[in-house]
């Protein structure tokens, strides 16, 4: 297992594709903080709060991202037909789903703090200093907690999807798809048949890490999330092992 | 020209992504009527001012339908095919948007009737005069949105012509629905002068806002709004993807 993952995270850290989407996220990271400091070059006063605060409704791109992350390391492998070559060398379909689902957690968490404490640190140096700076880190810190187990827990969806389907395209169009659509059908759903479709709504990824400044500080909000991510990784990988276990790869 | 979308036309309809795609839409379209008539206290002018609420969809579905049209021309693909046959660039490109700008009328056109059509059989009927004025409201809104759906898909064609994975093309174009909006709407809420004035262009520029306000008053001014904005998007994405596309190597 040890040697799998150590072989998908050389080829994955030989591609360009990693880079080229850190580029692109720190390129917007650093296009946002330079339009403060423009604006405050111009008499304005954005200070961290402001600026270092809105990380946390920036975080919802993470939830994306998970679909750039799992496209970088299982990189078409049905459309060049690469997996048949991985199955055929003997290694254990097991070993193949969970160790590429784990290289993209580790990749895609690695980007996810190296994008965020890019733009923190740029806040901190560009914009003006404010009383409460740590605070201000204490809030995205809590917000990164609730998020991470909503990425992880999208990322082992995509993994599933990406394994099951033949187009990895389709397989992002599913992932956006179920992002997308639970979460605004039971809010309609909550007005026009029973408030508990309000309730459900709440509790979709989206939601969850969209809300979560509003309960800085609360330890129940985040058991929640762990333990409804935890129950989707759970899900998906479970359900990906048992049809990849029976899957005909040509 | 004509017989390169006449054939164009053909693949899409052959292939088996466009029906798929409808029969999802208007399975949708049939939960909503359903959800909204079966408590038996919706009459029909009331569903049909419903629907202003969800025509936001068409932006969505513009970037599957873009993808429909666009893909299957990568590395292992047919574009290079057309390419090496001879066939000019420029109007591969303007052929496929056209194809796609055809399908997506002809879809939105079977969307909107269909809804019609099963809230007609499955509402209560009011008065008359009532209904024609809001069948009226809808044409007059529809009319505003029918720029910013092309807007959007002229954006979508030039993201899967151009950008090198379909599954990055697709993550970005998600993006730029449902992430820009809130960016520009935070930049607004923060009460720094010329921050505001950004968010405010900016959101003035987007495909998205105009959504937004399909439920307020509204004047002839207002779809003369929608068809720049949607018109200066075609405009835009549609010379850029001709200069990228003219030099892209397939």
């Amino acid at each position: 297992m040890v040697n799998y993952i150590h072989g998908e995270f050389y080829k994955v850290l030989r591609r360009k594709y990693p880079y080229i989407c850190l580029a692109l996220l720190l390129a917007g990271a650093g296009l946002l903080v330079w339009g403060w400091a423009f604006t405050n070059a111009h008499g304005n006063h954005v200070d961290f709060a402001a600026g270092g605060g809105m990380a946390v409704s920036l975080l919802v791109v993470g939830l994306y991202a998970t679909v750039l992350v799992c496209d970088m390391v299982f990189s078409e492998q049905y459309k060049f037909s690469t997996l048949k070559n991985e199955v055929a060398y003997g290694l254990p379909r097991r070993r193949i789903y969970v160790g590429k689902l784990l290289v993209a957690a580790a990749v895609g968490l690695a980007l996810a703090l190296i994008v965020l404490a890019a733009y923190e640190a740029l806040c901190y140096a560009v914009l003006l200093p404010s009383p409460d700076s740590g605070g201000v880190i204490g809030q995205v810190l809590y917000c990164l907690a609730a998020s991470i187990p909503q990425w992880l827990a999208v990322l082992a969806l995509c993994n599933l999807l990406f394994f099951l389907m033949r187009s990895s395209t389709v397989a992002a169009f599913v992932v956006i798809g179920v992002l997308l659509v639970p979460s605004n059908l039971f809010t309609i759903m909550g007005l026009l048949l029973h408030p508990a479709f309000t309730t459900a709504a709440a509790w979709t990824p989206d939601a969850i890490v969209i809300n979560a400044y509003k309960y800085v500080g609360d330890g129940s909000y985040l058991a929640v999330s762990w333990a409804l991510g935890a129950a989707w990784v759970a899900v998906c990988t479970l359900l990906g092992l048992w049809a990849m276990h029976r899957k005909e790869i040509h | 020209m004509l017989n390169y979308v006449r054939a164009e036309f053909y693949k899409l309809t052959a292939g088996r992504r466009l029906l798929p795609l409808g029969a999802l839409l208007l399975g949708c379209e049939l939960l909503l009527v359903s959800m909204w008539a079966i408590p038996g206290e919706s009459d029909f002018a009331s569903a049909v001012g419903l629907s202003i609420a969800f025509l936001g969809t068409g932006l969505v579905v513009a970037i599957p339908l873009a993808w429909a049209v666009c893909a299957g021309g990568g590395r292992q693909g047919t574009l290079k095919n057309e390419i090496s046959f001879g066939v000019p660039r420029a109007q591969i490109y303007l052929g496929k948007l056209l194809t796609a700008l055809l399908a997506g009328l002809a879809l939105a056109a079977a969307a909107l009737a269909f809804y019609l059509g099963m809230s007609w059989l499955l509402c209560s009927h009011g008065e008359a005069e009532a209904e024609r004025v809001v069948l009226g409201m809808l044409g007059f809104v529809v009319l505003c949105a029918l720029p910013l759906w092309i807007g959007m898909l002229a954006l979508s064609t030039l993201a899967f012509l151009t950008l090198p994975s379909n599954t990055m093309a697709a993550v970005f174009l998600f993006l730029s629905i449902t992430l820009l909006p809130s960016v520009f709407a935070i930049l607004m809420q923060i009460q720094v002068g010329p921050l505001r004035q950004v968010g405010e262009v900016g959101e003035a520029l987007l495909l998205t806002t105009p959504f937004l306000e399909f439920t307020g008053l509204m004047d002839w001014g207002f779809p003369v709004r929608c068809w720049a904005v949607g018109m200066g998007w075609t405009a835009a994405s549609t010379g850029a993807g001709l200069a990228l596309f003219h030099g892209k190597e397939l």
